[in-house]
């Protein structure tokens, strides 16, 4: 039965080490790009996309969740999940409690752009210095939406404003007036991401002390249906 | 209300205190593989006892643990929203809770189970809801 609506994120295991080393890959094209010329960010967004969750299906006596078109798969027996729960509404459920190595991947990539931006200048690229700007207040966004828990979410819109308005004000004072179209695009993605994360339902199942996440805009639905399935297997 | 059998439930409860599968057979004289098979069976039976009993007061399930045996929900009393917490107790079977205000001997039993070290309720609310 293939659970509609629903795909895993790259939390663990293979898909999150191609999900790290594609984000960091991507960043560090240019530079990649000075060694061996061939185009390194078109990879690395292959392998990124390669990393993401496909779905989720019901096989017998298996939660079977599919990454990179169905290619991957973590096989869960369901008669050995531990826990299920709504992260999502949970009054202080945080992604980052459970998945440490996902949420810091995001952060890791926001530092490592950061001394990018500071010490080696964007390699004298003044797209890429721009771009810096734009992914590191990206990614943050990124860890704080996975950190703070659900009681705590309006704090994340008085960011979305903040960084917003920090990403107006300082490229079109670097840069001028050409920078203001892709500040729009970042509050547009901003307030995607925010609502993204507040809208929809993180589900954590845990088996044999491993934890994986769901993302569902049905999770009550889906909590019912492998917990029936949990009774026929 | 359900109980679990109580050999199942023995071995559920030292599982629930951390002890591992080989342990348990050591200690109950039983091989791994039957100890496996009561705590799957122990997992799957408190699932549909919870479940069972969102079901029963079309509560909404938030959270469901089967390894320390708890279930958070939400669930409406008086035109309100609640949160309705849930243990099972060995030896009794699954006890509800509304609300906050959970009672001394269920800050006990979460410490006996290693939901929280110290019985604070604070402590224990933060334990199940994040």
């Amino acid at each position: 039965m293939w659970l509609s609506r629903t795909a895993p994120l790259p939390v663990r295991g293979i898909p999150l080490l191609l999900f790290g080393t594609s984000l960091f890959g991507i960043t560090v094209g240019t530079y990649l790009y000075r060694v061996i010329p061939i185009p390194w960010e078109t990879v690395f967004v292959f392998i990124l996309v390669f990393s993401q969750g496909f779905g989720v299906e019901i096989q017998e006596d298996q939660l079977v969740l599919l990454y990179g078109f169905g290619v991957l798969k973590q096989r869960l027996a369901l008669d050995s999940i531990d826990e299920l729960s709504l992260l999502s509404r949970l009054e202080r459920g945080a992604i980052l409690k459970h998945f440490k190595a996902y949420t810091f991947t995001w952060l890791v990539i926001a530092l490592w752009l950061l001394f990018d931006f500071f010490v080696l200048k964007g390699a004298g690229n003044l797209i890429r210095l721009y771009m810096d700007v734009f992914i590191i207040l990206t990614f943050t966004l990124f860890f704080l939406s996975l950190s703070i828990p659900r009681n705590k979410k309006g704090i994340l819109w008085w960011i979305v404003l903040a960084s917003s308005i920090f990403m107006f004000v300082y490229p079109y004072h670097t840069w001028g007036s050409k920078a203001l179209f892709p500040a729009f695009i970042f509050l547009l993605l901003a307030i995607f991401i925010v609502r993204g994360f507040q809208n929809s339902d993180f589900i954590l199942v845990t088996v044999g002390g491993k934890s994986y996440l769901l993302s569902s805009d049905r999770g009550e639905e889906v909590l019912k249906l492998i917990r029936e399935a949990m009774e026929n297997a | 209300m359900l109980r679990l059998p109580e050999g199942m439930e023995r071995v559920w409860l030292m599982k629930a205190k951390g002890m591992r599968e080989v342990e348990i057979a050591e200690a109950l004289g039983i091989s791994r593989q039957a100890v496996n098979k009561a705590l799957k069976d122990a997992r799957v039976k408190l699932f549909e006892a919870f479940f069972g009993l969102a079901e029963v007061f079309s509560w909404e399930i938030v959270r469901v643990n089967a390894e320390k045996g708890f279930m958070v929900a939400r669930g409406r009393c008086l035109d309100k929203n609640v949160r309705v917490y849930a243990f099972y107790f060995p030896g009794k079977g699954v006890k509800a809770f509304f609300g906050e205000e959970l009672p001394d001997y269920v800050l006990e039993h979460a410490v006996e189970m290693g939901i929280i070290r110290k019985p604070e309720r604070e402590g224990l609310i933060k334990a199940l809801e994040s």
